[in-house]
């Protein structure tokens, strides 16, 4: 996972998966770095081949976080499978999920 | 019987180690398998993404003391369905028959709903001390490609016979299609059957019959039948016994364990089903008695079905309920026989695999114990002026630990030594060897032959003792200085002393054989010896019996002995005459026991 900052946006990248194995450190290393002027995380799933349900918990987790900060959370470009989790959990309708 | 219909099937199992890795791991192993078996990439990634959480949640619940015994996936592909389970080792969950989504903002709760959402049917059965989640899912027909002109597929036999809604249907139409539902209904009821049926099928190949797969597949079993309890008897190589083999775990409320084996003349369910050749059943109308083995078990109800391949008796397999309000289903009682069968087949055969095994381990036994005994025996015997020495070993049926040597001590004389390791085969033979090596090693204490064969005893005690085995063995040292021979024996056989006046003497002095008592101090006994013959012998040569039964004894040697020594004939001769007399005692009969003796001739001093 790479995390970089451009103005106001904190913008997550490189995540292969998101799964029981790894959704408890991505909760907590994006919770690390939202900073005081970061108003919106972009989650960009487009190499993302494969999320879970702790995976849709950590990403949850990161939305409550900046709703109770007034910012928001977008899923950018998540592939064919990952857009049917979403779908299925009826979480495209939390999540901002936006194609480039 | 009916026929059944041969489904083409693809199985694939895995035993998962409980931690969220192993199981991502398995789920791309089995991604590929669904690949390989044909299902299209939707399909593969809902499977994919249903075992993730499926087994995600067996890890997370699973029992501590259970975790070691990890999760089981299977996977069954067929032409129409694929049927996964997934077993797991937790308490058990109350699955819902309708999940539901938790709120948004809950982090956590959407595993049940999005296995629902992505099977057709999920059943939870919970076991004794694993459960299963089974699901299942219709394939996808294939979908044409966009090139692909063919039209919709043509219509089913069934659906052909359904007329359209509004028309009319004749008699014969209904009755017709009354009686396909029966059977579609009938073979999805066989189905589980058949399923678990080629699962066991499909691992019966590749693993062998070992009593943890018997064990694992009768607990899988009592989950499938929704029983509580099974006992796995086997009959002994003497076909007298019913010996428990396995058991489902036992009640700890009631302490309740199946006697270790029982007769097979006993008149207990089990064996009654041996005796009918068909299976027993017992419950709360039909009670088992008071004394029947499985009696304590047997308060609910249950069924006894014995396992006979072709005509040969494999052994009784007991399964049951607990609580039989609910008698066993005809499918279930079907899948219980059939696996029952097949594991009777699977254990005969294992058997025969085992006693060939056992024969090939004999057999490489018999020739290293042979190689050994080759080695024991000295390649030539020590040529003293004036003395000689002749040797004899023979072998009964089998390998023995006969052992005879005759050494030149450091201080110029001679020690005769023979022994017989009680008992048979490889460990005689290695004894023998030990034994060998010891009086090698230590021949300065050949003057001693009592002292000697005491430090040869402490020295083998715990050996032999360990093994439960004894060495009988006399030591005979010539002091051709003194004109003397010094004799000890553990256990053994007199040595015969003919002298050249004629008097034959039995030299006794001794203590008990090597490897009974851990601080024996065997007597010596010093006769003068100017000349004449020693014999030292193992049992077999007096204990050798004619066709009536009749031990050769002492006697005739002494009397053969008395003679060659009177009339001072060459030693091999006084050898050959032992032997020969020894074959005619016998008459051609079977050698009983192995024989070993040594002959020394001579006129002292040498």
């Amino acid at each position: 996972m790479k995390l970089h900052h451009s103005p106001g946006v904190l913008v997550v990248t490189g995540l292969q998966e998101l799964n029981a194995t790894n959704a408890a450190s991505v909760r907590d290393g994006v919770r690390g770095a939202v900073t005081s002027e970061v108003t919106g995380v972009d989650i960009d799933l487009s190499k993302t081949r494969f999320v879970d349900s702790s995976g849709l918990g950590a990403l949850i987790a990161i939305h409550k976080l900046m709703l109770a900060r007034g910012g928001h959370v977008r899923v950018l470009n998540p592939i064919h499978a990952v857009e049917q989790v979403f779908e299925v959990t009826r979480l495209n309708r939390l999540f901002e999920v936006v194609k480039i | 019987m009916e026929p059944v219909r041969v489904i083409p099937v693809r199985t694939h199992v895995m035993d998962v180690e409980c931690d969220y890795e192993s199981v991502r791991a398995a789920s791309l192993q089995a991604r590929t398998f669904l690949e390989q078996a044909g299902l299209g990439e939707d399909e593969v990634g809902g499977w994919e993404l249903v075992l993730v959480e499926a087994a995600n949640n067996a890890v997370t619940h699973a029992l501590p003391e259970r975790k070691e015994r990890g999760v089981g996936l299977r996977l069954l592909v067929t032409v129409e369905l694929v049927e996964a389970h997934v077993v797991d080792r937790t308490g058990g969950f109350d699955f819902p028959e309708n999940a539901e989504l938790p709120p948004d903002d809950s982090e956590s709760g959407r595993g049940l709903f999005i296995i629902q959402a992505l099977t057709d049917e999920a059943k939870y059965l919970r076991g004794p001390d694993e459960n299963q989640l089974i699901l299942r899912k219709r394939r996808n027909p294939p979908s044409p490609s966009p090139a692909d002109p063919t039209p919709a597929p043509a219509p089913t036999p069934n659906s052909a016979l359904i007329s359209p809604s509004g028309e009319s249907e004749s008699t014969e139409s209904i009755e017709a299609r009354q009686m396909l539902e029966a059977m579609t209904e009938e073979l999805a009821s066989a189905y589980e059957s058949l399923a678990a049926i080629f699962r066991f099928s499909a691992e019966l190949q590749g693993e062998a019959g070992s009593n943890e797969f018997i064990q694992r597949w009768l607990r899988q079993l009592l989950t499938m039948t929704g029983a509580d309890w099974f006992v796995l008897r086997l009959v002994d190589r003497e076909a007298t016994q019913l010996v428990l083999s396995v058991t489902s775990e036992l009640d700890v409320t009631t302490g309740l364990r199946p006697s270790e084996s029982i007769p097979l003349t006993s008149s207990g369910a089990e064996c009654r089903a041996i005796v009918q050749r068909s299976d027993v059943w017992f419950d709360a109308q039909a009670p088992l008695a008071s004394d029947d083995p499985l009696a304590g078990f047997g308060r609910g109800g249950g069924f006894s079905h014995p396992l006979f391949v072709n005509d040969t008796l494999v052994g009784v397999f007991t399964i049951g309920r607990k609580d039989f309000t609910a008698a066993f289903e005809d499918g279930q009682v079907s899948v219980i026989q059939t696996i029952a069968d097949f594991l009777g087949i699977r254990i005969l055969s294992q058997r025969i695999l085992e006693e060939q095994l056992r024969a090939r381990v004999d057999a490489r036994d018999f020739e290293i114990a042979a190689n050994i005994q080759r080695m024991l025996l000295p390649q030539k015997l020590p040529l003293l002026p004036g003395a000689s020495l002749a040797g004899f070993c023979r072998s009964a049926r089998q390998i023995g630990g006969d052992y005879y040597d005759a050494l030149v001590t450091e201080d110029g004389n001679l020690l005769l030594i023979m022994s017989d390791v009680m008992g048979k085969g490889l460990p005689a033979a290695l004894f023998a060897l030990m034994f060998r090596s010891l009086v090698r090693s230590r021949r300065d204490l050949a003057p001693h032959p009592g002292r000697f064969l005491a430090w040869l005893n402490q020295n083998l005690f715990s050996e032999l003792d360990a093994a439960e085995m004894f060495i009988t063995a006399q030591l005979a040292y010539i002091d051709v200085g003194r004109a003397e021979i010094r004799v000890s024996g553990a256990g053994h056989p007199p040595m015969l002393l003919a002298t050249d006046q004629g008097e034959v003497i039995e030299v006794r002095a001794g203590g008990p054989p090597l490897g009974i008592v851990e601080d024996s101090e065997p007597s010596e006994e010093t006769r003068s010896y100017s000349g004449g013959r020693a014999l030292l012998f193992t049992d077999g040569l007096i204990e050798a019996r004619n066709r009536d039964g009749e031990l050769l004894g002492l006697e005739p040697i002494k009397v053969l002995l008395r003679n060659a020594a009177l009339s001072g004939e060459p030693i091999d001769i006084t050898r050959r005459k032992i032997v020969e007399m020894l074959g005619e005692f016998e008459n051609a009969g079977e050698p009983a026991d192995d024989t070993a003796l040594l002959v020394l001739a001579g006129n002292l001093p040498f």
